[in-house]
């Protein structure tokens, strides 16, 4: 039983995977957000917020289930 | 093959100036853009954009080399001159003859500014506005 | 000056319009830019006297490494602020800093007040105050256009100026340098309006030999390849500052309708990514700065019957989508231009006049005020209203008018809803509701703006909330930033310009310091400003917030009162090290 991740990159994020929208990642065993995240090849200082639904998810969240979740970049200084 | 330097990239020119400390730099060892041969302009103030007036390295006999009195500057392969200081008195007479306005005066040395085709410029630009092309060789 | 000892300074007394240029040796030690201007701001303000009053300094101050290394690009303008009645600090790009360079000044100090309208023309041989009375009431887009055919040097020129708002001396007016840049905040478009000075203009073309090329250009190039060859600066070139306003609004940080909320319901439609796409025309830069952040946004306007359209062209970054956006419930990115053209045109702060005009119709939702007062229906997304109701301010129009150009604080001062004019220490709020970080950072701020310290930045990275660290880290940014405004680099580059490569590049232009004199420095400059601010009446324990920061919740969450007082008193004691 493999727990199957969608990630939606938003904005800048896009470029970490230009051919795959959303993001498909499957797993065979729980994880943290941020293992996946490093599995997905997104760069860790990139990420700004990350959701699933209205909940923001901490990078050290364990993700045992399915889900949708959507990754926005960090804020520009401006 | 000699080389010519082509600005005609100038639609994405963000006028950012790093051609004109370039050239002064490397060619002047000065922090004036006063001293770069490329000059860069808007066409009437910001709202219109960036042209550059350099050199266009003409062939045959160029005017500029047609109007010094004194043989400094010689024609150059690919097109355009070179300047030998010693032989310049500061007339300025090649920097009227130019009808592009590219041969410019270093009123601190008395020397014109003759652009070398050297190709600094093009590789400054951050974006894609100015390149070397290669020319035969018609001397 | 750059290979010499001292600072060279232009003092300009309009009042008898004399000229002197001085060597300032002892002022060698401030490197530059704020620090060279924060002292002289301290000795030549009158603190006895109003703010616009014509004794009172505007000192201008180039950087110790400027120009000549890749985005040290800006300009410090210091001044009394007429809109908080103490510290007056602003910065901008464009081409001044590289024309006051090369014409040969690293501060111009500007006291009195002419007879009649002027502007100053400086160049390396001359200094003049020359006629601009038939410039007076033209609004800043145009007197560029006069200035740039009445004045030699082009290409390697700068012409700053002012708009109506300014001659009008509405305390948030604005200077245009250069078109597309600002000396944005604080009011400094008043101050030169009473002096009478619509304009400076700047022609550099002096003669500035480097004394080590061959150790200056290989710094020079490894600065420029890790600007230009990296990801460092990409984003602010691509779409620009506007991506910030997806995250946020996906994270509730997003100031909306007056802060009543902290997300926007059309935040999409006028997003980075939708201003880009339906928008942008043109990228622009500061001139010595490769990375190209400036964002030009174009819209057709149909100015009447029978298929009349003009272009207009403005520039556009976040600060303005969210003060002149969705602060104001507007919902699409043509009309947020639009917006933003009427304020160029009269020279406002963006940024001020937004927040303003959000506290104005909330104060007329909830009668504070009548349509007799702002004459106009002042409601949010109806941006026809707000461009009339910029053009009241900058006119002055009525007594209700007359009080909203001096700020949101003021206004509320005289109406009420004080709990909802969002301003910091009377200075308006900047586009981030994220946490305690920037509102602490915004009030404790020497000059009350979200770039004194990033708190924005620590909000959003702060893995725990830690009331030691929060102050410990804003004041070490604070600090880094006095230090990092005397070169003066752009804010956009602070990754860039690290320790070891600020050093570098000072050491290669002959300018020894070391790594302990840079901390050093920027103490140095931080208690100077926090003189200034002291001597000019400012007490930062008697600043109130407004209560709709805690009432509205934050990307962090929500806020409690209590604590950012304890924060503000947190950080007061720890700024008493500095003394």
């Amino acid at each position: 039983m493999t727990i199957k991740i969608q990630i939606e990159l938003i904005g800048w994020l896009k470029r970490y995977s230009p051919e795959e929208d959303p993001v498909m990642i499957e797993l065979m065993f729980p994880e943290t957000v941020d293992k996946i995240f490093i599995k997905a090849g997104i760069p860790r200082e990139e990420i700004g917020i990350i959701k699933a639904g209205e909940n923001r998810l901490s990078l050290n969240h364990l993700i045992s289930e399915d889900i949708y979740m959507v990754a926005y970049p960090t804020i520009l200084g401006g | 093959m000699p080389k010519v330097l082509k600005a005609d990239g100038m639609n994405k020119c963000i006028g950012c100036f790093t051609c004109m400390l370039a050239c002064a730099g490397v060619n002047h060892q000065n922090h004036s853009i006063a001293k770069s041969a490329i000059k860069v302009k808007t066409k009437g103030g910001l709202q219109s954009k960036f042209k550059a007036i350099v050199c266009l390295a003409c062939d045959g006999d160029p005017a500029c080399y047609q109007s010094c009195p004194t043989g400094a500057l010689e024609k150059r392969k690919g097109g355009g001159v070179l300047l030998k200081k010693d032989k310049c008195i500061g007339c300025k007479k090649c920097v009227s003859s130019c009808i592009v306005g590219a041969v410019n005066f270093d009123e601190d040395k008395k020397l014109p500014i003759i652009c070398k085709h050297c190709g600094v410029c093009t590789r400054f630009c951050p974006h894609d506005c100015l390149r070397m092309e290669e020319k035969e060789n018609v001397l | 000056m750059f290979y010499e000892k001292y600072i060279k300074v232009l003092y300009v007394d309009l009042n008898n319009e004399k000229i002197e240029i001085s060597h300032r040796h002892d002022l060698y030690e401030y490197l530059g830019g704020v620090g060279v201007a924060s002292k002289l701001l301290e000795e030549n303000i009158k603190p006895d006297l109003d703010p616009l009053d014509p004794a009172q300094p505007i000192v201008f101050a180039i950087g110790g490494a400027t120009s000549v290394f890749p985005v040290i690009t800006k300009t410090v303008a210091m001044f009394i602020s007429p809109l908080t009645g103490e510290l007056g600090e602003s910065y901008a790009g464009g081409r001044l800093a590289l024309t006051l360079m090369m014409a040969g000044y690293d501060a111009v100090v500007i006291t009195g007040k002419s007879k009649r309208p002027s502007y100053l023309s400086i160049s390396r041989n001359n200094i003049e105050i020359k006629d601009a009375r038939a410039f007076w009431g033209i609004n800043s887009d145009e007197v560029g256009g006069l200035i740039r055919e009445r004045e030699g040097g082009s290409g390697k020129r700068s012409i700053i100026r002012i708009g109506q708002a300014g001659e009008n001396l509405v305390s948030y007016a604005s200077v245009c340098v250069d078109t597309y840049r600002h000396f944005g905040r604080l009011g400094l478009g008043a101050v030169m309006g009473s002096k009478y000075l619509k304009a400076i203009s700047v022609i550099g073309d002096r003669d500035m030999p480097v004394e080590n090329f061959k150790e200056y250009f290989k710094v020079y190039q490894d600065i420029n390849k890790k600007v230009t060859a990296t990801e460092i600066m990409a984003k602010y070139h691509d779409a620009g500052t506007p991506i910030n306003v997806e995250p946020l609004n996906a994270a509730g940080g997003l100031p909306t309708l007056n802060l009543k909320q902290n997300s926007f319901e059309h935040a999409s439609d006028i997003s980075g990514e939708a201003f880009a796409k339906n928008n942008l025309v043109r990228k622009m830069a500061c001139t010595g700065c490769p990375v190209g952040c400036i964002h030009i946004g174009q819209f057709r306007r149909e100015f009447d019957k029978g298929h009349e359209y003009e272009a207009i062209s403005v520039g556009y970054d976040y600060e303005l989508i969210f003060s002149l956006g969705t602060f104001l419930g507007i919902k699409t990115s043509d009309e947020i231009l639009e917006i933003i053209d009427v304020v160029e045109q009269y020279g406002l702060d963006a940024m001020s006049v937004g927040v303003v005009l959000g506290w104005a119709t909330e104060a007329l939702e909830k009668g504070l005020v009548s349509l007799e007062d702002t004459l106009v229906p002042l409601a949010f997304g109806n941006a026809q209203g707000y461009m009339d109701a910029i053009k009241n301010i900058a006119w002055r129009k009525n007594e209700f008018y007359i009080l909203l150009g001096q700020g949101a604080d003021k206004a509320s001062d005289i109406y009420g809803g004080k709990d909802f004019a969002m301003t910091f220490a009377k200075n308006e709020m900047s586009g981030y509701h994220t946490g305690y970080g920037i509102i602490l950072g915004s009030v404790v701020g020497a000059r009350h703006s979200h770039l004194c310290n990033g708190g924005y930045s620590l909000d959003q990275s702060m893995k725990e909330f830690d009331k030691e660290k929060l102050v410990e880290d804003i004041f070490a940014e604070e600090k880094e930033r006095c230090m990092l405004n005397s070169l003066v680099i752009c804010l956009f580059a602070r990754k860039v310009y690290d320790r070891e490569t600020i050093l570098a590049a000072l050491n290669s232009i002959g300018r020894e310091i070391t790594n302990e004199e840079l901390t050093e420095l920027g103490e140095k400059i931080y208690a100077t400003k926090l003189r200034i601010k002291k001597m000019l009446g400012f007490d930062q324990s008697a600043v109130k917030l407004p209560k709709r920061l805690f009432e509205t919740p934050s990307l962090y969450g929500e806020l409690d009162e209590d604590t950012a007082y304890e924060l503000i008193d947190m950080y007061v004691e720890r700024t008493k090290s500095l003394a």
